[in-house]
């Protein structure tokens, strides 16, 4: 039966949400109207059942391996929280007269997905459903405010809360690298046996999470964007769901948090400034909200660093009932400026938040209808001079000036590392070696090719030339020729000795074989005969 | 039989395809990109085809039969670790072809255009699923060529931007010399085992502690510079901004993961975790570095296509750092990463292929309040943005995760926290794209033209995947499990 209720906490406002879209796209605003208000109901409904049931586990499954079984718990504080916070959405959808056509379904989406992490047991369920929230309360200023102001807003929104989140994640791999299991009421009873640094780490991530969501100084500044936003999702979305997580975050790890001394100093000292400025402003304003959230927030803080879980549930509990007060008085405000159009308030709620403000800001304006230099005003001026000069100089001058600043800063390191690595180092410099290449190439091509080669052939033919030339000489007419030329003229020499030796001779035996020839033929002439 | 078949088929297909393509590039003017994707789409089924093999414990693999020289034996086999690749390749081939039909106008040499970007995706599968060392190099060095030819023909050339020619070169040159590191730690493994084969290299090689740190070294700079991660990234943006779209989308979303391949394949799988260990520390650093340079990088830039080339870098620091992490949750999330970042990265190029298809701008300052003229280009960038940006329920986050969870497990709390929140940088670049394109108001007016159905249906397709692939994770975390059995000796 129980598996019967979560269902409806969680899917009912998903599909009302989509069905009540669809209508209004169809161009039936108050049916869209009443589908909202009877989807807000029925998760009402579903989370009084469940908050006053038995405890009780939910098996999910398991969404990937290695994560373990997502599960669901009942009872405790978290059914509590998603009780108080489905009722006020059920207030809020059924006040609520002019909004955008997605705005219900963000809001339904941020309902599910904020009862979810209320009744999660599993960290990973946990995270999904407040990064769900974070998108849903990006979504917001998109989908409403619009153009660069509500893109501007949205983006710091979801950035800021990240921030947030990133921390938790940090925490959260932590607790499960130490005790294996993603489980949350298992790793939370591992974190006491952690290394003291390691549980600092936790810690730490912890605080930021809750910092954020609940929107403490100086962590406040994502719910900037609540001013140009309706009723529903302004005072909704921003005041009360995720404040309402942040502080059931901080419930569930507030032992966590108070094992770190430095971490309490941290939380003390912000909690203080937060504390100033708050009240400075409350009364500079004549207004309690928006200030009334963050000071509540520092409260608990303060009771988690001092580890008084209770006091944080009960800030939880009793404090969203205020919360919803102080924010309807402060969107009266706005709509007074303008900045919301039509009729988007909640007439009762807002009259309590404007009493109390008034009642806040008494004082001031009992001194203000004295005459000026009167006992009290001079005592008042000086005080009102120095919360002023706080407010301008912390909020705007420090925090959005800072965020600005810091924004401005990322992208002038950004552009300076892309100009100085990307262009100047990287590109530059392989342009440079590409040139230094070139240039080495030519230089060795005209040393090696040119001067040593080029050169170097072009002497060694002239030395070959002249070696050949010498050679030539040397041994083609010195020597060589020379020497054939010289047993030449000695073979000539010889041989017209020879020739002349022999051919005397020659002609002496001519004669005598002549001489011999005749005697031959005259002997066989005689004798023939 | 039949396996080994499908496994020839899976390279077979593209490259006969792309011959014919090629040969008879006449005929084909006006069909090329149909047969392309229609090979793709075979190459894919015969891909498909050989899972139920490995499911069932069998690895299929096929000898060619061929020796070139002795202890050189061309083989292919699919495992565990190939599968996640080889699947990221082919559906990226084939997205790309199916997205290059409205990207690129038929002329004459089209046939040429998807013959290449085939041959360039049966480079990459043939690289996945190559069993020797000769082979693994051949198609390594395939892939570039055909990606170079594409970039020096069909690049495009923004105004003031680099030459195509220039791009081409830096981009073949620059990944050139990360293969030769890759080359000389081959041949010496080659030399140490005396065959090429990789069955025989897992077994183990007989390697002094000196040489094992030299070979470890040259694979991860190798490999790195396929990767991209900084400072080997240099070739990446001015190739990411000039290769047409469909090539665009096939470097980013699966050519760079062929390094993490390589990695996984080499250094990881044929060397212990002993071995590994002192690089462990060191890669997580360059990987967070790398994180975070990256996406610095992309917020200072103003160029849309260059913004989402410089994510790359950004986005491989992370999986640099899960698989420094050496332990099962880290590998398994970088090799995981390697999937989903394929998914959205080829889903943010195509985003940004029809916002420049459509409005002839590719500068931020000239863009904006496109979200009302570009509805489904819209919804899809935003789903590529968030997912991008880690949001639960689209799939980076599993990954994301995965790896983070992987850095605590190393007891690095330091370097894990700051990839951590430099991961904010991530949401901050992706926020500041898409706010600035989409939302506002239009800053200059623009004759918008229609985007094509051929570059809308991929890009939803991939939109889809991304939510489908977070939602349900287990399938695909399941394959990547396997290849832990393969790792570092079986971390698994």
């Amino acid at each position: 039966m129980v598996s019967v209720w979560f269902t409806g906490l969680f899917v009912v406002p998903v599909v009302g949400g989509l069905a009540s879209t669809a209508v209004r796209s169809s161009g039936r605003g108050s049916q869209s109207r009443s589908l909202a208000v009877v989807t807000a109901c029925l998760a009402a409904v579903c989370a009084a059942v469940l908050a006053f049931s038995a405890e009780r586990e939910v098996h999910l499954g398991t969404w990937w391996p290695g994560t373990g079984a997502m599960s669901l718990h009942t009872g405790g504080v978290g059914g509590y929280a998603a009780l108080a916070t489905s009722i006020v959405a059920v207030a809020a959808v059924a006040d609520q007269r002019i909004v955008r056509r997605y705005t219900i379904l963000v809001v339904m989406v941020a309902l599910a997905a904020a009862n979810v992490a209320f009744y999660a047991g599993h960290f990973l369920l946990r995270y999904v459903a407040l990064e769900v929230v974070a998108l849903s309360v990006a979504a917001a200023p998109l989908i409403e405010a619009g153009g660069a102001e509500g893109t501007r807003n949205a983006r710091l929104a979801y950035v800021l809360l990240r921030v947030g989140d990133v921390g938790l994640l940090s925490a959260i791999l932590l607790l499960m690298d130490a005790s294996g299991t993603l489980d949350i009421a298992t790793a939370l009873s591992a974190a006491p046996g952690l290394d003291p640094a390691w549980l600092a780490w936790v810690a730490a991530g912890m605080t930021l999470a809750a910092w954020v969501k609940i929107g403490v100084w100086p962590l406040a500044l994502w719910k900037r964007a609540r001013r140009s936003l309706s009723p529903l999702t302004g005072m909704w979305l921003y005041d009360v769901v995720v404040p309402n997580l942040g502080l059931y975050l901080l419930y569930r790890t507030s032992s966590l948090i108070a094992s770190s001394t430095p971490l309490r100093w941290l939380i003390f000292a912000s909690a203080g400034v937060s504390g100033v400025l708050g009240i400075a402003r409350m009364v500079l304003r004549r207004q309690i909200e928006p200030e009334f959230g963050s000071l509540l927030g520092a409260v608990a803080l303060c009771c988690a660093a001092l580890d008084q879980g209770t006091f944080v549930a009960a800030l939880l509990l009793a404090g969203t009932a205020a919360r919803v007060v102080f924010a309807l008085s402060a969107h009266r405000e706005i709509e007074d400026l303008g900045a919301v159009r039509g009729p988007a308030f909640y007439p009762r709620g807002s009259a309590v938040g404007r009493w109390l403000g008034a009642l806040v800001g008494k004082p001031r304006d009992a001194v203000e209808s004295e005459a000026p230099g009167g006992g009290s005003a001079g005592l008042w001026r000086p005080i009102e001079t120095a919360a002023e000069l706080l407010d301008r100089v912390v909020e705007h001058d420090v925090l959005e000036q800072g965020i600005a600043w810091l924004w401005r800063s990322i992208e002038s390191v950004a552009a300076l590392i892309h100009r100085a690595v990307e262009r100047d180092l990287l590109d530059q410099g392989i342009a440079w070696l590409g040139r230094w290449t070139q240039s080495a190439a030519e230089a060795m091509h005209r040393a090696m090719e040119r001067d040593l080669l080029d050169q170097g052939i072009a002497w060694l033919g002239r030395r070959t030339q002249s070696a050949a030339a010498a050679m030539h000489h040397a041994i083609e007419r010195e020597g060589f020729e020379r020497f054939i030329r010289e047993v030449a003229q000695t073979v000539n020499a010889a041989g017209r000795v020879l020739q002349r030796w022999h051919t005397g001779r020659l002609r002496a035996n001519l004669r005598w074989a002549l001489a011999a020839l005749l005697i031959a033929v005259v002997a066989f002439s005689l004798w023939g005969w | 039989m039949w396996p080994d078949i499908c496994l020839v088929l899976v390279l077979a297909i593209p490259i006969v395809v792309a011959v014919v393509l090629a040969v008879f590039r006449r005929v084909f003017v006006r069909a090329a990109g149909a047969i392309a994707a229609g090979a793709a789409v075979l190459s894919l089924c015969a891909a498909i085809v050989l899972m139920p093999e490995l499911s069932a414990g069998r690895s299929p693999a096929v000898a060619l039969g061929v020796r070139p020289m002795p202890g050189v034996d061309l083989s292919l086999r699919l495992d565990w670790v190939s599968l996640p690749f080889l699947l990221t390749e082919i559906v990226v081939t084939l997205l790309a072809v199916v997205y290059g039909w409205g990207y690129h106008r038929p002329r004459a040499n089209t046939p040429l255009f998807y013959a290449l970007l085939l041959v360039f995706g049966a480079g990459m599968s043939g690289t996945t699923i190559a069993d020797d060392t000769v082979l693994f190099y051949t198609f390594w060095e395939l892939m570039l060529v055909a990606s170079v030819a594409l970039i020096l023909v069909w690049g495009d050339e923004p105004p003031g931007g680099p030459r195509r020619q220039a791009v081409a070169f830096k981009y073949a040159i620059f990944t050139h010399l990360g293969s030769l590191m890759v080359l000389v730690a081959l041949l010496i493994l080659h030399d140490a085992a005396g065959h090429d084969s990789f069955s025989v290299l897992r077994q183990g090689v007989t390697l002094s502690p000196g040489l094992t740190t030299t070979l470890i070294t040259l694979f991860l700079l190798g490999f790195g510079v396929k990767m991209a991660v900084f400072p080997l990234h240099i070739w990446l943006p001015d190739a990411h901004t000039v290769a047409p779209m469909p090539v665009t989308i096939m470097l980013a979303a699966a050519m760079l993961s062929m390094g993490i391949y390589g990695i996984l394949r080499f250094p990881m799988s044929m060397f212990p975790i002993e071995s590994l260990a002192p690089f462990s520390a060191p890669m997580m650093v360059v990987g967070v570095i790398s994180e975070i340079y990256g996406a610095l990088m992309a917020l200072a830039e103003r160029d849309v296509k260059r913004i989402i080339a410089y994510s790359s870098v950004s986005q491989m620091g992370y999986i640099l750092f899960g698989l420094g992490t050496l332990n099962a949750d880290g590998i398994v999330g970088g090799t995981l990463h390697v999937i989903y970042h394929a998914i959205v990265k080829a889903l943010l190029f195509a985003v940004v292929g029809i916002i420049i298809h459509t409005t002839r701008r590719r500068r931020l300052e000239q863009l904006g309040g496109l979200g009302r003229l570009l509805p489904v280009t819209a919804a899809c960038a935003a789903v590529g943005i968030l997912a991008i940006s880690g949001v639960p329920l689209l799939c980076v986050f599993v990954s994301e995760w995965m790896i983070f969870a992987g850095g605590f497990h190393t007891g690095r709390v330091a370097l894990s926290i700051a990839s951590l929140f430099g991961s904010l940088l991530t949401v901050a670049y992706a926020l500041w794209f898409g706010s600035q394109v989409f939302l506002g108001i239009q800053r200059e007016e623009v004759e918008m033209l229609r985007a094509p159905r051929a570059m809308v249906v991929p890009t939803v397709v991939l939109a889809v995947l991304a939510i489908a692939a977070g939602l349900f994770p287990g399938p695909v975390i399941g394959w990547v499990t396997k290849e832990l059995s393969i790792l570092l000796g079986g971390i698994g």
